[in-house]
């Protein structure tokens, strides 16, 4: 028995703590009877809400024995929660909770988890993977250093970026093995916007330090929370199916940057220095060197 | 571009894998082996002339290699160039399947 009351001293804090819950309010209470909604809370139904259960209820709303519905209220920016229980054939009890609150509470409680996954994610990734929202995002496109770019849409066109990539890689003194390695994560990245998305973009960056491609869909985003079982998963036996693409990349770049809120964008990175097989090299700008925005594909 | 050549050699189905293996690609090379696979004893496929390989490639290999070991065809994979090998090795392939299958490019 002292476990129970132990359960339920442990349930009772849990519930004093959760402030998504603290914020849920019992707004207001009324009784539907006789065609007219009478209000048994302290407090009265505003008009506005009123007006609208009254259309709920005169519209024939088939009140079985629950029913449940949510308002947008756009005037006051609020949302609202309507529960309609009936008690008998001619009378509803209608309870009004307002969501506003909630709603918010729990944005920020997801601000913070997505915080938190990309705390641990950066973490476990040495830095080399960092997520981030779509506005922050627009600040690698680097006009100023584009190179050129191409829309992808079907499985052949894989093969032309990576035709474009090694030309943009050419110029650039880095070593073939990270040149091969950058076209292969290209390539990857790409695949999966035909794989999952159907069609995408890549815009080629290059820099006085390395080169930089970003790949931009509009499809539904990643779920970022298996993200941290794709970074510290290697192979095929992680059964993740956007995994290999991504180890892949992870192995391989020095950065990738992921927003996934609007669509996808993947920025990826490919530095000239501490070159594995040639040792450190500075990757020097050529002189008056200005990469022209061609447009390819 | 990926071209797939079939030979026999030493009684041995040896298929060619010329130019790259993606998602465009990567049926060819299934294809390929599904009509070559009926009564073959072993099966070789030479990497001496890929050039590139994917995940996506990678990942139709190992289907295959999978299928055809589960068929009691013995199969390995020759030639694999040190890029290629470095795309296995990430993705755990050696592992998966026994190092004994691969044999590097010299």
């Amino acid at each position: 028995m002292s476990t129970d009351a132990g359960n339920i001293e442990k349930i009772r804090s849990y519930l004093n703590k959760s402030w998504i819950l603290g914020t849920l309010r019992m707004s207001y209470v009324c009784i539907w009877e006789n065609n007219e909604i009478r209000n048994i809370g302290t407090e009265a139904v505003p008009d506005r809400i009123l007006k609208y259960l009254h259309d709920c209820m005169e519209s024939g709303l088939e009140v079985d024995s629950y029913h449940k519905e949510f308002i947008v209220d756009a005037d006051t920016a609020s949302v609202f929660d309507i529960y309609f229980i009936r008690i008998n054939g001619s009378s509803c009890l209608i309870t009004v909770f307002d969501l506003t609150e909630v709603l918010k509470a729990e944005k920020v409680r997801e601000e913070r988890e997505t915080q938190i996954y990309r705390d641990v994610i950066q973490a476990v990734t040495q830095g080399r993977l960092l997520l981030t929202g779509y506005d922050e995002i627009q600040q690698y496109l680097d006009e100023d250093n584009f190179y050129g770019g191409m829309k992808i849409s079907e499985p052949s066109d894989i093969a032309t970026l990576r035709y474009i990539v090694r030309k943009a890689l050419d110029g650039l003194p880095m070593s073939k093995l990270r040149k091969d390695r950058m076209v292969l994560c290209v390539s990857e990245a790409a695949t999966n916007v035909i794989k999952h998305v159907g069609e995408g973009e890549v815009r080629i960056y290059l820099g006085e330090n390395g080169i930089r491609t970003v790949i931009s869909d509009d499809g539904p985003g990643i779920d970022i929370s298996r993200l941290p079982q794709v970074a510290l998963m290697k192979g095929f036996s992680t059964e993740i199916s956007l995994g290999c693409g991504f180890n892949i990349m992870l192995g391989f770049l020095d950065h990738l940057i992921m927003s996934t809120s609007k669509g996808t964008t993947l920025v990826m990175e490919m530095n000239c220095s501490a070159d594995e097989d040639t040792g450190y090299q500075k990757c020097l700008e050529p002189e008056n060197r200005r990469f022209a925005g061609v447009q390819f594909g | 571009m990926l071209e797939v050549k079939t030979s026999k050699k030493n009684g041995q189905t040896v298929i060619d894998l010329i130019g790259e293996m993606d998602i465009a690609t990567v049926d060819k090379f299934k294809m390929a082996v599904e009509e070559a696979r009926d009564g073959a004893p072993g099966m070789v496929f030479n990497m001496a002339e890929l050039t590139f390989v994917d995940s996506t490639g990678v990942g139709g290999l190992l289907n295959v290699i999978k299928s055809l070991k589960y068929d009691d065809i013995d199969v390995r994979v020759i030639n694999v160039s040190d890029e290629v090998y470095e795309v296995f090795d990430l993705l755990g392939l050696p592992i998966l399947l026994g190092k004994e299958i691969f044999q590097r490019a010299e």
